[in-house]
């Protein structure tokens, strides 16, 4: 559980260079994630049925991953784009850059033609239109944003964020007079 | 603060510091139920919507007793045995047809290589199946392909295969998606196919209660999980192995084909 924040003087969070890096990696990560899981929801059976043309796993395997992968690539681009559980929620999303890109370079290595004959929409791709390479450098700079943000998971504004504080929290004195917190102290305030 | 209570007044704001950290804890927790709270409320309406979005998909049904039309081979294909052709050698290599109904390509290869095939049937010089898939429902977003299978599968129950497979390609529409109607199926087709009285009956009937969706399905399935990701594709079994056939470079004549498919089985 992360620690509150009571004290005054917040830490200023948006003072810290590294900490507009970490923005842009959950904008980045996350955004990916989100449009690349949505667009999938809209045919879960063709996206089992691309698993089954990369000939990465079993044929009982390509339903259960096809069915359920997009889901959870939209749940956990949600959780980094609302900056939400960060240390956990990205290193999840680089997982699955990971597992897109080592994809991607696998059917590349292999030399299949995913789209060809009448499985994209109709007409032969040429091995010449695939675009690996763009494909490969676009996912890898969403997960090196995961990576980043594993080691500098701060960023404003976030869920974390708002979920160390500061609190308005208002105790009562001994003597009954109500002593506010210091962070409602207008000269504390940065 | 004064000197006289040195200790007092130094526990009086540990104990206001921590009666602070315990506020604040308590409000830490809050938040954090209504965090968790909201990413469930999200994964169940999320759920609920995509459950009524996936099942308003429409697969066909079937209601009737299924059955496996006479010259299907196991549940892979459905072999071609047109009337009067010569019985082909037990050694006569096979050539299998991938095929999906929707397939604009497909429709090109029955253009331009259907005719040699069909003389390398009747000649006996092959055996020929067709596997058809089903995938382009998937891509397309209908069920034609589907139920163009079934028609097909049901004109083989009054020996119409091969002459309804034609009918289809030669009316698949110039728009993708577009698909075949209920009517082109079971009216049209059959009657440019040449099915008529008792058999027409017998073949609506059979497309009317999808009797061979299982079938179809089944051969789709394993046309699936025999890595088939593309239609059309080819490929010939003999000399106890099966390979895939390339035909993009091979003339469209009979005698083409086959010297591709000896030299496919040889190589």
């Amino acid at each position: 559980m992360i620690e509150p924040v009571i004290d005054a003087a917040p830490s200023r969070p948006w003072r810290d260079w590294r900490t507009w890096v970490s923005l842009a990696a959950r904008l980045y990560l996350g955004g990916m994630l989100l449009v690349a899981g949505i667009i999938k929801l809209g045919n879960l059976a063709k996206f089992a049925l691309d698993i089954n043309a990369y000939h990465l796993v079993p044929y009982a395997w390509t339903k259960i991953l096809g069915y359920s992968i997009p889901p959870l690539e939209v749940l956990v681009g949600l959780l980094v784009l609302a900056g939400a559980f960060i240390p956990v929620s990205a290193a999840l999303g680089a997982l699955l850059m990971a597992v897109f890109i080592f994809s991607i370079a696998w059917v590349w290595a292999k030399g299949y033609s995913i789209d060809c004959g009448c499985f994209g929409t109709g007409g032969q791709v040429a091995a010449g239109q695939t675009t690996y390479p763009q494909d490969i450098i676009r996912d890898t700079l969403a997960l090196l944003g995961g990576l980043w943000l594993v080691l500098r998971p701060r960023s404003f504004p976030s869920v974390d964020q708002w979920l160390s504080g500061p609190f308005m929290g208002l105790t009562v004195g001994d003597d009954d007079t109500t002593s506010p917190s210091p962070s409602a102290d207008p000269s504390l305030r940065s | 603060m004064s000197n006289s209570q040195p200790t007092k007044p130094m526990s009086r704001r540990e104990q206001l510091r921590q009666r602070q950290l315990a506020e604040a804890k308590r409000q830490q927790r809050t938040r954090l139920i209504v965090v968790i709270s909201a990413i469930v409320a999200v994964v169940l309406i999320g759920g609920a919507v995509w459950w009524g979005v996936a099942s308003r998909q429409t697969t066909p049904t079937a209601t009737g007793t299924q059955i496996t039309p006479p010259n299907a081979v196991g549940d892979v294909g459905i072999t071609v045995h047109p009337a009067g052709a010569a019985t082909p050698a037990a050694s006569a290599p096979t050539l299998m047809e991938y095929q999906d109904y929707q397939c604009p390509i497909c429709k090109e290869y029955y253009t331009t290589f259907g005719p040699a095939f069909n003389q390398l049937v009747s000649q006996g010089k092959i055996k020929l199946e067709y596997r058809t898939m089903t995938f382009l429902d998937t891509n397309l977003k209908n069920d034609a392909s589907t139920r163009a299978a079934v028609a097909a599968a049901c004109a083989d129950t009054v020996g119409k295969f091969e002459k309804y497979h034609d009918v289809v390609y030669a009316n698949q529409p110039t728009t993708e998606g577009a698909g075949y109607t209920d009517q082109q199926l079971r009216v049209t087709f059959a009657q440019d196919a040449g099915i008529t009285g008792a058999d027409l009956t017998k073949f609506q009937q059979c497309y009317d209660t999808k009797a061979t969706l299982k079938f179809v399905q089944a051969v789709n399935t394993a046309a699936e999980q025999a890595g088939v990701t593309g239609t059309p594709t080819f490929k010939v079994s003999g000399n106890g192995k099966t390979v895939t056939l390339n035909l993009a470079t091979t003339q469209p004549t009979a005698d083409a084909v086959l010297a591709a498919i000896t030299t496919a089985l040889n190589g």
